[in-house]
């Protein structure tokens, strides 16, 4: 006698609630870092983030668990960014750094160079076009070509294209900045 | 996944290394664990209040029969539901859970925008006109002689104190916000439009979209 295929866990099977502490317990910091790429000021991105993690909540009836849970909270976040730009109408404020704390690991001065390189990297990264910058994020952040896809909703030789024209344009505004 | 040469491997480095500190992180999960009981309370909230709203217009009518307020009353609660619940489906729809295409996503956000804006752009221009057609209409009802006295009494109404003045002004600061709210909604929707311009650009250069 064949074997009935059984239906694929979803989120409903799962428990919405179990599966909204998985994502905020292994996403905080990706939805963070994507937050980050599209408000640089502390207060207001903890707004985005609230924002992103009620998006999540109420899309998750929608997972199925054949998905990654980090490529379907990466692409609520990422949609839920650029309404929030939007929302917001303007530009970046600039925000005062905390002081430079000790590195265990690098002197201070070492220290304070990189933090400012961090800074540099992320106000370019906020200078790139949307598409562009949802693509070097997801590429920062170890996703595959094919999750990439899967997140944009492109083909995943889009997704390298689009990847490969995001870090030419990510170098270029560095360069300038140095 | 490498990325191309040391110095972009670097650079992703840099980049996972931000995190939230310790304080936001404690932030950001206790907020997240009220948004699971918040989030269904206002979600429903417009409509229960809504069909509250109802109840009273129906208690009210079983106690005191006036068919012009009542006629009103009903006509506002029945829109006011309607709306809600269009509100309600609205912004669900708006999530776009299952549309990862971007454009497509932009669009239906630069649809729902443009509601709001002509919404909001009508506001503007009717509640003026609203304002005045109802004293109007209250001046007619009360007086006899047409409209005459009607700009003395429109004024006195105005300035006379003690409620005059704040009347006046509120309904000033009403219509304010309604054009700030407008102007608001048009920036959005020339910034939404820029970023849909933007994803269709890189679309023409992947060669997903035509041109």
């Amino acid at each position: 006698m064949a074997t009935q295929t059984q239906a694929l866990p979803s989120a409903t099977a799962i428990s919405r609630e179990a599966l909204f502490d998985d994502a905020v317990r292994l996403c905080t910091s990706l939805i963070w870092r994507i937050a980050l790429s599209y408000e640089a000021d502390p207060g207001l991105r903890r707004e985005l983030v609230q924002d992103i993690f009620l998006a999540v909540w109420v899309a998750l009836p929608a997972f199925r668990s054949e998905g990654s849970l980090k490529s379907f909270v990466a692409s609520i976040a990422q949609k839920r960014s650029i309404t929030y730009m939007t929302r917001r109408a303007r530009e970046p404020r600039k925000v005062e750094l905390p002081p430079d704390l000790p590195s265990a690991a690098l002197p201070p001065d070492e220290v304070a160079v990189r933090n400012d390189l961090k800074r540099q990297l992320t106000e370019s990264i906020r200078r790139l076009p949307v598409p562009q910058r949802e693509a070097i994020v997801l590429c920062f952040e170890g996703f595959s070509y094919t999750e990439m896809a899967q997140v944009l909703g492109i083909t995943t030789n889009a997704a390298m294209l689009r990847c490969q024209r995001a870090k030419t344009a990510l170098k270029s505004i560095m360069e300038k900045r140095t | 996944m490498s990325l191309d040469g040391p110095e972009m491997d670097e650079w992703a480095a840099l980049w996972r290394e931000e995190e939230p500190s310790a304080q936001d992180r404690s932030v950001l999960q206790r907020r997240a664990r009220r948004v699971a009981w918040r989030s269904t309370i206002f979600q429903h909230a417009d409509v229960v209040l809504a069909m509250v709203l109802a109840f009273c217009i129906v208690a009210a009518l079983a106690t005191r029969l006036q068919p012009a307020t009542a006629a009103v009353g009903v006509l506002s609660a029945a829109g006011l539901i309607w709306s809600s619940r269009k509100r309600h489906r609205l912004s669900q729809a708006a999530l776009l859970i299952e549309i990862r295409d971007r454009t497509l996503v932009l669009d239906h956000e630069i649809g729902r925008i443009e509601a709001e804006h002509g919404r909001a752009t009508l506001g503007v221009w009717m509640t003026p006109p609203l304002i005045l057609t109802g004293a109007l209409l209250t001046f007619l009802l009360r007086h006899d002689g047409g409209f005459a006295g009607f700009r003395t009494m429109l004024i006195e109404s105005m300035t006379s104190l003690p409620a005059g003045p704040a009347v006046t002004a509120g309904m000033l600061a009403l219509i304010y916000h309604q054009v700030l709210n407008a102007q608001k909604l048009k920036q959005q929707l020339v910034q939404l439009r820029a970023i849909r311009g933007e994803y269709r650009a890189e679309g023409r250069l992947d060669g997903t979209v035509p041109g």
